[in-house]
């Protein structure tokens, strides 16, 4: 008669084998996991696509420089980054000038923003008007403005002032900081008012001679004498050049 | 009649207890010396913003540069703030490198102590004379400070393909 061969009770320790077995792995991919989370590509502040304003309008006076910004795109902005250049052959606006906004804005995080307390306070469609003082800056040209809107958002849970590099806009103007003449030069027709670091100056009549205030090319308000044209029977009326009806 | 002889009961109550601390043991120990062994072979991990890799945050750096007039123009327009750059200068047949990380030392100027934040720009002063003759290409390779995991500021030169070319 065969011996009745005994159980091999091995039931516990497979058991113990597979708990150590799980546990060693979850144990080295947490490992694993602290050492490559650096290498986790997260998501990277950035402006949404649609985020867009242009240069409506910009004024040049004697050290002043009036810009209007209108939102063309989808999104409300915060504020922006503005940059000028007094260099005709610089490719890039560098000279910042957002510290001398003196109305349609605050100067904060290096940029203008519309409004305080992290608002994006310029709606689509909305217009606003920036002026800027621009004595302190020694400039007497504008050549180039460049502009960066920013917004406010929320980047893991805390609120963020992040620029929309994607959208700046860049103009070429040609602006004269410090003579401007409000008939755009020497225009008899027009009595317009020449105003540099000295003064204004409006045009006028010397008697039927019309005296007209333009700049030169030293920035300053200098007389033109030409007077009116001889033909045509145009007088001097009012510091412009006019037919009397 | 063959007497049935009792086989004496295997003792081995303990043994398996014994056998399972040792497992856990062992398992414990050799992933502890795999860990370090691998911690010492890979690079100290520099990360940008908390916890980001600087290596991956080189691509979010966003910038626009120029050379008119002699000078050259740089304008951060992404919204990774740039500590520093290296430039390399392309001639046909050669290039060199030069850091920008002091730039009276190259540029004879005011880079900002902190580098070049978002929306911010800077023009430098004359670089023709500084640049070797010949020079047609500059290559703005950015480059990029984070803290180590102790919060030791580190920095990070980027690879050239994060750089921007300006033709001269």
């Amino acid at each position: 008669m065969k011996p009745i061969k005994r159980e091999n009770k091995k039931g516990i320790s497979v058991m113990i084998g597979y708990v150590l077995l799980i546990t060693g792995a979850i144990v080295m991919s947490i490992l694993v996991y602290q050492w490559l989370r650096s290498y986790v590509p997260s998501e990277s502040p950035e402006c949404p696509a649609d985020v867009s304003v242009f240069i409506k309008e910009h004024v040049c006076s004697t050290n002043q420089l009036d810009i209007t910004l209108k939102n063309n795109g989808k999104f409300n902005i915060a504020g922006y980054f503005i940059h000028v250049s007094d260099q005709t052959d610089q490719k890039i606006a560098t000279t910042d000038i957002s510290q001398y906004i003196e109305s349609g804005g605050i100067f904060a995080e290096n940029a203008v923003i519309f409004l305080a307390g992290g608002n994006n306070a310029m709606k689509p469609n909305d217009e606003k008007l920036g002026v800027f003082g621009l004595s302190e800056t020694g400039m007497d040209n504008i050549y180039l403005i460049e502009i960066i809107p920013a917004r406010f958002q929320k980047i893991e849970n805390r609120l963020t002032f992040i620029s929309c590099g994607n959208a700046k806009v860049r103009e070429e103007v040609s602006c004269n900081l410090k003579c401007s003449d409000s008939d755009g030069g020497i225009n008899t027709l027009v009595a317009g008012t020449c105003t540099d670091d000295s003064g204004s100056y409006a045009d006028y009549c010397e008697g039927n001679a019309q005296k007209e205030y333009y700049c030169s090319p030293d920035n300053l308000c200098v007389i033109d004498n030409t007077g009116c044209p001889s033909q045509g029977g145009y007088e001097c009326q009012n510091g412009a050049c006019a037919i009397p009806s | 009649m063959r007497k049935i002889k009792p086989k004496k009961k295997n003792k081995k109550g303990l043994s398996p207890v014994i056998a399972t601390v040792l497992l856990i043991a062992m398992v414990v120990v050799i992933a502890l010396i795999i860990f370090l062994w691998f911690k010492g072979l890979t690079e100290e991990v520099i990360t940008k913003f908390g916890k980001k890799n600087i290596k991956l945050a080189c691509d979010d750096v966003k910038f626009q540069a120029g050379y008119g007039g002699g000078s050259l123009s740089i304008s951060n327009t992404g919204t990774v703030p740039i500590y520093s750059f290296t430039i390399k200068m392309i001639k046909p047949g050669s290039h060199t490198s030069d850091g920008f990380k002091n730039p009276q030392q190259l540029l004879n100027l005011n880079w900002p102590a902190l580098g070049l934040n978002q929306g911010e720009a800077f023009a430098s002063g004359d670089l023709s004379t500084q640049l070797p003759t010949g020079t047609e290409e500059l290559v703005l390779i950015p480059v990029l400070v984070g803290k180590t995991k102790k919060g030791a500021e580190k920095i990070h030169t980027c690879e050239e393909r994060h750089g921007y070319k300006i033709s001269l």
